[in-house]
């Protein structure tokens, strides 16, 4: 059971070992036997290697048959482990080819959860053999990069310093800063509210107040329905432009770009019925803001970065 | 188009600003029951026609400044969605036309789209 259970974790990193093929995860020239040798020999070679089952083999080292665990225990049971390996009968062998690649093998294991599955070429022949540890193996050194990668990114992630502007300042010394904790949608927006107010009272320009209101909005409305309801809007004011970073601890965005579709929507339905989940969250923020940086990791929130400049001759 | 004429076309019932009702002119309409959507298209002093009753309706209108929310098909704002209109002063109407026919008469008034 757990061992299936197994399986399908691996299932979700799928795409990520799709380069990963039979010929990469099998170990290569493995032990074999032919059928002339006896169940104790391959008892012995067992024990030896430590291994659980042997592929037999002909004098062409195509694959005939397997001998495993389950042979041994029987031919003692019944006083046979001097007979030859021919004695056994035929059992089904599940093999795979060199160019088998991941999901296939993980598809088949899963059905058949056999202990080792060879690898053969277009003769029968056996090339390698595939075990779960050999499995594990693959997957771990596969791994090893996926971690090197989440770790550079957790370093932008966690900077005190904006991604979008040159010349570092203190998110510890904003402008403005509302702290979100609200789970209820229909009371979404108060921060971008007071953020409004606060600009206003500032005497910036109108269009500039309601296009990083509507932006700021969306992005807070984003926290409450998608990003678990805790969150900040901070808002810094220097000469030429208005930074506004929302963000939030929540399970962040798994594909960005496809988030930023049009249309594209992750939100619960009942979401619908209140108004929201049409999918144009995220490229509404895109539109109304002259810079914009989404930042996320799985399970470590999102941060929005838009820029807004003040002045009119700058453009994006 | 002054709003109290929009309220005229559409028979429509006045819930909250009855007193600064006839100061506000609206400049266009939109139409729409998803938020997301009327601040992807909508245009600021436009007023807007939904079935959408909560109060995210009234945020909306605080994001996008628009002139006035009016609820179709007879629908009744929450609580909630008054009390943030009237702390707001967002004019709040209901009429009983629906979204299509109210669409239909504005248009059909002179009242331009978006």
């Amino acid at each position: 059971m757990d061992e299936v259970r197994s399986l399908k974790i691996l299932e979700k990193y799928k795409e990520f070992f799709a380069e990963l093929l039979a010929k990469n995860i099998m170990t290569n020239n493995p032990i074999v036997l032919k059928k002339e040798n006896t169940i104790r020999e391959a008892q012995q070679i067992m024990k030896l290697k430590k291994i659980s089952g042997v592929p037999i083999v002909d004098d062409n080292k195509r694959l005939v048959n397997i001998i495993t665990m389950e042979d041994l225990l029987k031919a003692m049971e019944m006083g046979m482990i001097d007979s030859q390996i021919s004695s056994l009968g035929d059992k089904k062998i599940v093999t795979f080819r060199e160019e088998d690649d991941f999901q296939t093998i993980i598809e088949f294991i899963a059905v058949y959860s056999f202990g080792r599955y060879p690898v053969i070429d277009d003769n029968n022949c056996v090339l390698g053999i595939i075990t779960k540890q050999d499995l594990l193996f693959a997957v771990v050194s596969k791994l090893s990069v996926l971690y090197l990668h989440d770790e550079r990114r957790k370093k932008v992630l966690d900077s005190p310093l904006s991604i979008l502007i040159k010349n570092s300042f203190d998110k510890n010394e904003p402008s403005f800063l509302h702290e979100i904790n609200n789970q209820d949608v229909n009371s979404a927006g108060e921060g971008s509210a007071l953020l409004k107010t606060f600009l206003k009272n500032k005497k910036f320009d109108e269009k500039l107040i309601r296009k990083i209101s509507i932006a700021t909005y969306e992005a807070e409305v984003n926290v409450v329905i998608h990003g678990g309801g805790v969150g900040k809007i901070i808002a810094n004011i220097d000469n030429e432009s208005i930074v506004v970073f929302v963000e939030d601890c929540g399970p962040g965005i798994e594909d960005v770009e496809k988030a930023m579709k049009p249309g594209f929507s992750t939100a619960p339905d009942y979401i619908r019925s209140l108004g929201f989940g049409a999918g144009m969250g995220l490229p509404n923020i895109k539109r109304y803001a002259d810079k914009l940086v989404i930042t996320s990791e799985k399970n470590n929130g999102v941060k929005v970065e838009m820029l807004f400049w003040t002045k009119e001759e700058k453009s994006s | 188009m002054k709003l109290t004429l929009i309220k005229d076309i559409l028979s429509a019932e006045i819930i909250t600003c009855k007193d600064k009702l006839d100061t506000i002119v609206v400049e266009y309409i939109a139409a729409a029951d998803m938020m997301s959507e009327v601040l992807a298209f909508s245009k600021e002093h436009a007023a807007i026609l939904t079935g959408l009753i909560t109060p995210q309706v009234v945020r909306t209108a605080q994001m996008m400044d628009l002139s006035a929310i009016i609820f179709v098909r007879g629908k009744q704002p929450l609580e909630e969605t008054i009390k943030l209109a009237e702390e707001l002063e967002i004019p709040l109407l209901v009429t009983n036309e629906l979204l299509y026919t109210a669409c239909g008469k504005l248009y059909q008034a002179g009242v331009p789209s978006c």
